[in-house]
């Protein structure tokens, strides 16, 4: 059967033995090895974790008072892809900024433009001590003094908060979605610790937390791994000059291409399967006094890693058919590491885009919110899947047809275009 | 072959070499480095800010640069022609290692030049660290794609040890590519240590193989 | 000038790949002009050339080429053209870019590069194509190609292995032709299971099997061996299936009703047509009486050949495919 032979040459090849490698390795070093037990809150305990609270007492001082800071040092972060950069802004865009905090601080542009004893948060030296040892000493953030205008409404703040956004060129803390995450943090209190503990002991939120945070890690590894794979077994036929033999049997071009695919998709599903199967074992045995409800939880977790594998697997054969196997490799690892970056570690599940992040066993709450575009996700992946899939398809049955003669067409009627244009250039 | 002639001979090959297999490889080091200008600040940075565009991003040209070295004769029967004749493949590789390595060290340094440019102050360990780190990543991709005749494995290597480095922060020790970035200057010595052992070994499998 | 300056001398060579023994004890000599190597495919003729050239190595036994032992390899090399069994060259390179950089690694002068490679191209008549990238050529430009970089250094030896495999019967002439030529001053070894390519081109030949040198001498040798043993028949069509089962077949011509079939038998000629026409087999292949009718024919190459391997007791894969 056309199907076990493709497995056997998936499993055969080095590249499927180094993707198993890379699973284990992610596995055991980053999650297996460090599961521990959820304790219960005890009172008194201290600290009980931190919670967003999206309280405009909390996040509109404390916005208004980074935002001023930043503007009297010249410079605002920003994380436009998530990561780091300093953005300065033209003297134009400074002044509109500056006409913001008026509004935000009841200062007049002068007042704030005069200060000049602004000084960062931080530990200075003065001198040394008698022992020759550096003398430190902590600095409070210096600012000029002012008060939020009793009259600036919550819903204003957001807007004066997303035009800073806009100027500084959009990735900053201060965009209205991401405002509380920044600013609306507070200690938990001993309540709301306990509350969580209890909702995580639910009947099947338990097994969705540790496999929530199992997918975390795999999803890291099945955003750019399997790509190796797929570009790898798919220039096979190429490297041993196959191709011809291929296009010339009677098989379809989508039973071909469908099966290979299967067979690539299913041989890196069962190291990952094998995976979640260790967690339900491992962590049933952390919780011998439980019955852990793992349904829900394993839907969840095949939900979310098994369109990793598809999505990326059918790009890769995509641009291997068209390009070259290199290239394949080159794009989804840029992909790959630009969305890592992007994506925040806790909570974050963008609409479309590769990566999902929840990095803890907690903040449910936070997650239930964001099932919506999780399903959207997952969703517009397989289906980025299935178009790779069937313009790989389209590719190959071109290719068996006409060879890649369509292709050079293509390229030299570009050409000639780019002559022509050249020449009435000339004229 | 007298010297005159081996002088020539080296010339000719490197030439050829330079105008055939290095601009593919060349051409996406410089995109992986336009690309680490786009996604990182590279103005006004300090201390261990410095170090993330350069330990995150740049150390990719050196597998760009190292890994793709036996391309051209991955194709056996290619690299049977070129190992029949007198002038070994062994000297083609160390040609084209030679002219990788410095390769890998100039873009390093026009990269911290521009960031220099940009007023983010770049020591000289930066420098240093980032071409130790680029060495190792590139020379573990050369060694598996030399040794299995597999440049899509020896690439799937270095992204293996990209990210042991990235998950496993100080547990690799001195083999950390993100040392600098975690505020450690020093012990990078190690790695271009590590990258010539692995370089060197794999030269040697490859030639005990006779892969080359 | 030593004999052993013009030849090559193999003797017992032991060849291993992990545990498969690929040669077993090979002693052969090669002297100058067109040798042709013999065998099926897995016989161990690619893996003779390529510890020729350098390419392998050997694990008992001696070799020298022409009176250089195999182990300096440099030495070797120098004195030495291979044209691989697929000949593949960098695609994006041009033609002449092609031979100018395998000069380079051949450590030939600017100045001798370019006074043999315009005059290689022109004997293997690539000179319109000096300036095409290596992919665009066609099969046979191809191998063109690859005896043009064989012979770029002028080699004292020139192993090329099975040339002419997948060459239309114009090329392959052409092929032949060419390699004859060149073998007027040098050592030419020739791989191939295409036994006229042998026929054609050499005088001397060595039939291997599985590792094994099963015959060595000249062609004329190698005729004079199947002499007497080569009959052809004119037969019923319903017959073939039991022919074929009781001989050698080598080659048959159909016609309406009935077959002309070219056998080798080891029996008597003249002989009654009992175990063929009767459907009884003979218990040895070809050692059975020769069907009613058969004459005897003179042995072509590829008789002898089959015939040598029947001899040496190597089984004879006939049937209906």
């Amino acid at each position: 059967m056309l199907f076990i032979k493709e497995c056997k040459k998936v499993i055969c090849s080095m590249t499927f033995v180094l993707f198993v490698v890379t699973v284990v390795a992610m596995y055991t070093t980053q999650y297996s090895n460090g599961l521990r037990t959820v304790a219960e809150p005890k009172p008194g305990q201290g600290n009980y974790g931190q919670i967003i609270r999206e309280d405009p007492q909390l996040i509109m001082p404390a916005a208004v008072e980074s935002l001023l800071g930043e503007y009297l040092s010249g410079s605002y972060a920003a994380y436009p892809i998530g990561l780091y950069k300093n953005v300065r802004l033209k003297e134009s865009k400074r002044l509109e900024m500056r006409s913001v905090l008026e509004e935000l601080t009841g200062l007049s542009g002068e007042e704030i433009d005069g200060f000049n004893d602004f000084s960062e948060a931080g530990f200075f030296g003065e001198g040394l001590d008698e022992d020759g040892n550096p003398v430190m000493f902590y600095q409070e953030k210096v600012l000029p003094e002012y008060s939020l205008p009793v009259s600036l409404t919550y819903g204003r703040f957001c807007e004066l908060m997303g035009k800073a956004d806009d100027l500084i060129g959009g990735g900053s803390s201060y965009a209205v979605g991401t405002l509380a995450s920044y600013f609306g943090l507070a200690p938990m209190t001993y309540e709301e610790a306990l509350a969580e503990y209890e909702a995580m002991m639910a009947p099947g939120e338990l097994g969705r937390a540790y496999l929530r945070l199992h997918c975390d890690y795999m999803g890291i590894d099945l955003a750019v791994m399997p790509v190796f794979v797929a570009a790898a077994l798919w220039q096979l036929d190429r490297r041993a000059r196959m191709q011809s033999l291929i296009y010339t049997r009677k098989s379809s071009t989508a039973r071909i291409v469908g099966t290979r695919y299967l067979a690539l998709v299913c041989c890196m599903s069962v190291p990952v399967l094998l995976t979640l199967l260790y967690t339900v074992c491992k962590v049933g045995g952390m919780y011998p006094q439980m019955s852990i409800d793992w349904g829900s939880g394993l839907g969840m977790a095949l939900l979310w890693l098994l369109p990793d594998i598809l999505a990326v697997s059918a790009l890769g054969i995509l641009l291997t058919e068209l390009f070259s196997p290199l290239l394949a490799i080159f794009l989804q690892c840029v992909w790959w590491f630009i969305s890592l970056n992007a994506t925040g570690l806790t909570g974050d599940v963008g609409r479309f885009g590769l990566q999902i992040r929840h990095n803890s066993l907690r903040y449910s709450v936070l997650w239930q919110s964001q099932e919506k575009n999780f399903l959207c996700n997952r969703l517009a992946l397989t289906a980025l899947a299935l178009l790779c899939l069937g313009l790989t398809v389209w590719l190959y049955e071109h290719k068996r047809k006409s060879g890649m003669a369509w292709m050079n067409r293509l390229f030299s009627t570009m050409k000639r275009g780019n002559a022509e244009t050249r020449k009435e250039g000339e004229n | 072959m007298d010297a005159h002639l081996r002088a020539e001979t080296l010339w000719g090959i490197l030439k050829t070499n330079l105008h055939r297999q290095f601009p593919l490889p060349a051409l996406a080091a410089v995109a992986l480095m336009a690309l680490t200008g786009l996604v990182f600040n590279l103005n006004s940075l300090e201390g261990d800010a410095v170090a993330r565009p350069l330990e995150m991003l740049l150390v990719w040209v050196g597998p760009a640069l190292l890994a793709t070295v036996f391309l051209p004769e991955q194709n056996p029967e290619i690299r049977d022609v070129v190992r029949a004749r007198q002038t070994g493949y062994l000297w083609v590789c160390l040609l084209r290692i030679l002219y990788s390595v410095l390769a890998v060290a100039l873009l390093i340094l026009a990269f911290t030049g521009i960031m220099r440019a940009g007023e983010s102050r770049v020591l000289p360990y930066h420098i240093w660290g980032c071409i130790c780190s680029t060495m190792l990543l590139g020379a573990l991709g050369l060694a598996v794609s030399g040794v299995t005749g597999n440049v899509a494995g020896g690439l799937m290597a270095c992204m293996l040890y990209y990210l042991a480095s990235y998950g496993m922060g100080r547990k690799l020790g001195v083999f950390s590519l993100f040392s600098m970035s975690k505020g450690s200057m020093q012990g990078k010595g190690w790695q271009l240590l590590a990258a010539a052992v692995l370089a060197a070994g794999a030269l040697l499998v490859m030639r005990r193989r006779r892969q080359i | 000038m030593n004999q052993e300056d013009n030849c090559i001398i193999i003797s017992h060579v032991d060849k291993y790949y992990g545990k498969k023994q690929a040669l077993k004890d090979v002693n052969l000599t090669i002297g100058q002009g067109m040798f042709g190597l013999l065998g099926r495919n897995g016989a161990g003729k690619t893996t003779l050339m390529k510890t020729l050239a350098t390419l392998h190595e050997k694990q008992a036994g001696e070799i020298s080429v022409c009176g250089i032992p195999i182990s300096r390899a440099k030495e070797i090399r120098g004195i030495t053209g291979y044209l691989p069994q697929d000949f593949s060259m960098y695609p994006n390179m041009t033609v002449y870019e092609c031979l100018d950089y395998l000069g380079m690694l051949s450590g030939m002068s600017k100045a001798l590069r370019q006074k043999r490679i315009p005059m290689l191209l022109k004997r293997v008549n690539l000179t319109k194509k000096r300036r095409s990238r290596v992919k665009s050529l066609s099969g046979g430009m191809k191998r063109r190609l690859g005896i043009a970089q064989a012979l770029l250094h002028d080699p004292k030896v020139l192993i090329v292995d099975e040339p002419t495999a997948g060459l239309d019967p114009e090329e392959r002439i052409r092929f032949r032709n060419l390699l004859c030529e060149v073998a007027e001053e040098r050592i030419v070894i020739l791989s191939t299971h295409i036994v006229g390519d042998i026929e054609a081109t050499c005088e001397n030949i060595a039939i291997l099997n599985e590792g094994e040198l099963l015959w060595s001498g000249t062609v004329t040798q190698l005729l004079e061996n199947a002499r007497g043993k080569v009959y052809t028949a004119e037969i019923p069509a319903s017959m073939l299936p039991q022919v074929k089962h009781d001989y050698i077949v080598t080659g048959m011509l159909r016609s309406e009703q009935t077959v002309t079939v070219r056998l080798l038998a080891d029996g008597q000629p003249g002989g009654g047509s009992a175990s063929a026409t009767s459907g009884e087999s003979s218990e040895i292949r070809g050692q059975g009486e020769i069907p009613a009718g058969a004459r005897e024919a003179m042995p072509n190459c590829e008789d002898a050949y089959m015939y040598c391997l029947h001899q040496h007791g190597c089984e004879i894969v006939g049937g209906d495919i």
